[in-house]
């Protein structure tokens, strides 16, 4: 229900994808992330994890 | 578009009223911002409580508050595509219009945390906490307050500057 921060492979400042992040769609592996402003990224990976108290969503890229 | 707007409304936590509002209805909002907007609404609730002395009565409460739409996104002041280029994405120009987005994506938030703390204090008067539920509906009134209070400011940061 809240706005969520994504993070690329883990929970650190310098990983941080997007923020303000309220769409994920999962779809051939890859992961589009959508803010509040319309803007999008897209990382070829996985959900890796989510946490939906503390609006954290951390996205593993996939492996080379 | 200047409308009326007038219907019984059912909140979650299941308490029926009636709410009735009169806005214009701007089609190019100019707030912007993706997802839902506010409108205010004043409604009337019934709550119905005991009192200490075993006393039960209702009476009626009005509240003003606001009520979530979707619309699609819009940025206030984003230049588009055709000042940034076929690859815009918004506003990443404008920080306003984000700021802008931002509290309206808080209060219509707000809006919901109320009605599920409204759920929740209708699970405490099923569990017989009857001084329980009427505390937290106070809370929620205050609550209600609060974001009414942000839906205002909101308002003025969306009206246009003259």
């Amino acid at each position: 229900m809240c706005l969520s921060t994504v993070y690329r492979g883990e929970k650190r400042p310098e990983n941080e994808v997007l923020k303000n992040v309220m769409l994920i769609e999962c779809k051939d592996g890859v992961v589009t992330l959508t803010d509040i402003m319309g803007r999008e990224e897209r990382i070829e990976g996985e959900v890796a994890s989510a946490d939906l108290t503390g609006g954290t969503v951390v996205v593993r890229p996939k492996s080379a | 578009m200047d409308h009326e707007y007038s219907h019984e409304y059912m909140h979650e936590h299941g308490i029926p009223h009636d709410h009735h509002d009169h806005h214009d209805h701007d089609a190019d909002h100019p707030h912007g911002g993706a997802g839902e907007h506010a409108h205010e609404h004043t409604h009337e609730h019934t709550h119905e409580h005991t009192h200490a002395d075993g006393t039960t009565h209702s009476h009626p409460h009005e509240h003003t508050h606001s009520h979530p739409h979707e619309h699609a996104a819009q940025p206030q002041g984003c230049p588009g595509a055709a000042a940034c280029g076929s690859d815009c994405s918004g506003c990443e120009h404008d920080p306003r219009a984000e700021v802008v987005a931002l509290m309206q994506y808080m209060v219509n938030h707000n809006t919901a945390h109320a009605n599920e703390l409204a759920q929740l204090a209708g699970r405490l008067k099923d569990l017989g906490d009857v001084t329980a539920f009427e505390q937290v509906m106070q809370a929620v009134s205050d609550f209600e307050k609060g974001n009414m209070r942000l839906s205002t400011v909101l308002a003025a940061l969306n009206a246009p500057k003259a």
